[in-house]
């Protein structure tokens, strides 16, 4: 058998799967936008708010949390997140909610919640 | 005077010094080595003081200190005092540049020739941690000194929490080790003393990064209450990388040590793990990815000096390859497709492209700011790469082993892999009859079955030459039972949302849960009470949830309760008070309903908007027992946020607004009278199942152990130091 063979069978399925890994991550790839622009898009995004208020409703038997963000431009957005509210939910600093926006408010189903302490604050996941 | 910072001081100019002198002695100064190798190890003992000095700054309050006040307090227990050393960013720079400089220690007692020449490329490593630390290091004093610290994350206060840490930058800076082995070898041209010494520091750096990553997932699983051990996060990827890096490295040196093929390749991946180590040090604590990880990083101002510290050995590692590895056979006698070292080299490839992948994903924020606004990738995009290249290596670790070196018979190997193939696609026919549809999981699961047969097989047969024969074979057979545990758990693992009102008993799973109230144990840390009853098995499980003062918010934390084939796994949401239970009542202009004994009718919506906000007003006419009255509860959005301002009925009772849509001229209202009997507490929480979870911990705990064989094989003087063909 030639040598140049393995070469081609190599490269071709390298170069394959490097196309598959691109093309995937350009697929999931979930923009950040500000709350206006997820109101008009309606597609699968990233919002980043602090808690408007206080004013969170925790409904147990649909496992949803209803709460407000405000962006960074004063607009607040009604959020319903379908999941267990993460640790450190009300101290928040920052909460970043991905999903889309859907009749009327928006339809979440990953928080990411982020503390006020430094480093060691790791990981206080929220994934549905 | 302070005495850390000046500690800090002299350790960097130990280190400038003992790189000075390890760089005449790789030039051949020879009679300066034993001068070298004594100033290194006075750097190892300044860090070690600087640690014990930071210990003892900690353990005894002095919040003068501007890093003790920031991550310790009085109340905190002592073993947290100890833990808060890598706490926080300044104290991990010490631990890395103090586990760097004993890893230096022991490495320099080798007699390795090479060794003196990639001490010289280890030790930039220490100067350039010690740089940081003189920066911006632990030992900082504040101007004001506080009464009391703000003390330890709860969160972080867990046993795992404690001791992963520091195994994992162990892992880290142990890195540096096959780094500075490949450029010493590149410099000498010496790949016999590099096959001779490598293998085992990679093996080392394998089993302590492996460890510390399990660690890890299991602190997130007991702890952080979200049901998963591992979560695709900047920092697990930071480790999981380098991790993947070392692994192509660490087949790639069998292959060489087998054929003397892949000199070039293993000397080029021999820079890359420690690289990662650097890239995913910068990617994680410069802030850049702030926006993208739950960690809130906060930037030290250190990023110009991370980057200079990943740009430095990036290119010292890149350039002394390109320049010196003409010198070095490539790829060399011609591979037969049908060889062992094809199947581990398409290994190292899909290492290498999980590897780097998994870091193009990490690096969304950065990548996609070139093209665009930022974007992250969705965390599916992690499994979906790492599910299909996982595939890929199931196949490939179920087949290599079984073949020979060099090249085998077609026909031999058809019959060797037979057996394992058909048990595979038996276990893939059960599963399909068990339920399973989904092909990717289906095709997982056949590998997985694939490899573990096949590398079961060839371990008995290697246990009968000894233990440390079968080292490698048994590492695959834990990979193959963590994937199947992982397919399980995805599989059948179910979860449901339950509201638990208090003293009555709801069925989930086949198990009874009746909660019981909260208690509060001395320590402060609320929990609820749960009584749970099934399956043979009474229990109480009380997972905390209560109010922290140091993060101001409620924390909460599963409770575990584990049995032979699953856990079941408990997270508490929130106590539902009473009068969040009221039910909505939605409601059209002139609409009416009905609540309890009342009969409640909307009016009219009232909208008044001022600058800074708007008031929504229903007016909302309640009749009951015969009265009739009026009242109008309001919502006000403003920038204050959004207050609801309940009405009160004349018996006591309140009316609120819970939801108002102005177009629709429709509001929803929550109304309780005086005579609706409070509804209990409630407590809401997630019950899941999580099927087979065993098996990952198992699985792990194999891969370790065989992980651990190996290393035995490759420093003992085992007669196995040529790998046996089989």
């Amino acid at each position: 058998m030639k040598q140049g063979w393995k070469y081609v069978i190599s490269l071709a399925v390298l170069i394959g799967l490097v196309w598959f890994g691109v093309t995937a991550f350009d697929k999931s790839l979930t923009p950040y936008v500000s709350f206006a622009d997820a109101r008009r898009d309606g597609g699968y995004v990233q919002v980043n708010g602090k808690l408007a208020d206080q004013n969170i409703t925790t409904d147990g038997n649909r496992g949803t949390v209803v709460f407000h963000l405000r962006d960074s431009k004063g607009e607040v957005m009604e959020v319903l997140y379908h999941g267990v509210k993460p640790a450190n939910f009300e101290m928040a600093t920052n909460i970043v909610a991905l999903g889309s926006y859907k009749d009327g408010r928006f339809d979440s189903d990953k928080l990411l919640v982020k503390c006020p302490s430094k480093y060691q604050a790791e990981a206080n996941k929220g994934t549905s | 005077m302070n005495l850390g910072a000046a500690g800090v001081w002299v350790a960097f100019s130990a280190a400038i010094a003992s790189g000075l002198l390890y760089l005449a002695v790789g030039a051949g100064a020879t009679r300066l080595r034993p001068w070298a190798d004594r100033v290194f190890r006075l750097q190892a003992l300044l860090l070690l003081g600087l640690v014990a000095w930071l210990w003892h700054l900690l353990v005894t309050h002095q919040f003068q200190y501007s890093y003790v006040a920031a991550y310790t307090s009085r109340a905190l227990d002592t073993r947290y005092l100890f833990a808060a050393l890598w706490g926080g960013q300044q104290g991990t720079f010490l631990l890395w540049a103090t586990w760097g400089s004993l890893l230096g220690c022991l490495f320099a007692t080798s007699k390795n020739r090479l060794v003196p020449t990639a001490m010289f490329f280890l030790n930039w490593t220490q100067v350039f941690l010690l740089l940081i630390l003189v920066i911006e290091g632990p030992f900082k004093l504040s101007k004001i000194v506080p009464a009391d610290g703000a003390g330890l994350n709860p969160l972080l206060q867990d046993y795992w929490m404690t001791i992963h840490p520091p195994v994992l930058f162990l892992g880290f800076a142990s890195l540096v080790i096959p780094y500075a082995l490949s450029l010493s070898t590149l410099v000498h041209r010496d790949p016999g003393s590099w096959l001779q010494i490598t293998p085992r520091w990679s093996l080392f750096s394998t089993v302590v990064l492996a460890t510390g990553f399990t660690m890890g997932g299991i602190w997130a699983y007991k702890v952080l209450g979200w049901g998963g051990f591992w979560g695709w996060d900047p920092v697990e990827n930071a480790s999981f990388v380098p991790w993947l890096m070392n692994a192509a490295l660490f087949h790639g040196l069998l292959v060489q040590r087998a054929t003397g093929s892949l000199a070039r390749t293993n000397l080029f991946l021999g820079v890359l793990p420690f690289l990662f180590v650097l890239y995913g040090s910068f990617l994680t604590r410069s802030g850049i990815l702030a926006d993208f990880s739950v960690h809130s990083f906060v930037d030290l101002g250190l990023n110009g000096y991370l980057l200079a510290f990943l740009g430095f050995f990036l290119v010292m590692g890149f350039g002394v390859w390109a320049f010196r590895v003409r010198h070095f056979s490539g790829l060399g006698s011609e591979i037969s497709l049908l060889s062992r070292e094809f199947g581990l080299w398409l290994g190292m490839l899909t290492f290498l492209l999980m590897g780097l992948l998994t870091m193009l994903g990490t690096s969304a924020p950065l990548v996609s700011r070139l093209f665009g606004p930022p974007a992250s990738v969705n965390v599916s995009y992690y499994g979906l790469i790492n599910g299909i290249l996982g595939f890929l290596l199931t196949l490939l670790v179920g087949v290599a082993p079984l073949v020979r070196w060099r090249s085998d018979r077609a026909e031999r190997v058809a019959r060797t892999l037979a057996p394992p193939a058909a048990i595979a696609f038996l276990l893939m026919t059960v599963a399909i009859l068990g339920g399973i549809r989904s092909f990717g999981r289906l095709a997982l699961l056949g590998g997985a079955a694939f490899a573990l047969s096949s590398n079961l097989w060839i371990t008995l047969r290697a246990l009968r030459r000894g233990p440390s024969f079968a080292a490698g074979y048994v590492s695959h057979l834990g990979v193959a039972v963590f994937l199947i545990g992982v397919i399980c758990l995805g599989q059948f693992g179910r979860e449901i949302p339950v509201e638990l009102p208090l003293g009555q008993p709801k069925s989930v799973f086949g198990f009874q849960f009746i909660y019981r109230g909260l208690e509060t144990p001395p320590d402060g840390r609320t929990r609820a009470v749960i009584a749970v009853q099934g399956e043979g098995r009474a229990f109480r499980a009380i997972p905390p949830i209560y109010y922290s003062e140091f993060n101001r918010g409620m924390m909460r934390e599963p409770h575990v309760e584990r049995f032979w084939d699953r856990d079941l796994y408990i997270s508490p949401v929130e106590v539902v008070s009473s009068d969040r239970q009221t039910p909505g009542l939605t409601l059209d202009e002139g609409q009416s309903g009905i609540v309890g004994t009342a009969r409640v009718t909307f009016l009219r919506i009232g909208m008044q908007r001022t600058d800074t906000e708007v008031r929504a007003t229903a007016d909302v006419q309640v009749e009951r027992e015969g009265k009739s009255e009026v009242v109008r509860p309001a919502v006000v959005v403003g920038a204050g946020g959004r207050t609801e301002l309940a009405a009160t009925l004349a018996d006591g009772g309140t009316v609120s607004l819970s939801e108002i849509q102005a177009d629709r001229r429709r509001v929803t209202l929550a109304v309780r009278t005086a005579d609706m009997p409070q509804a209990p507490e409630a407590l809401a929480v997630h019950i899941s199942t999580k099927p087979m979870i065993n098996l990952v911990w198992i699985g792990v705990s194999i891969t370790l152990l065989g992980s651990l064989l190996a290393i035995r094989r490759r420093t003992g003087r085992a007669p196995g130091d040529v790998a046996p063909a089989s």
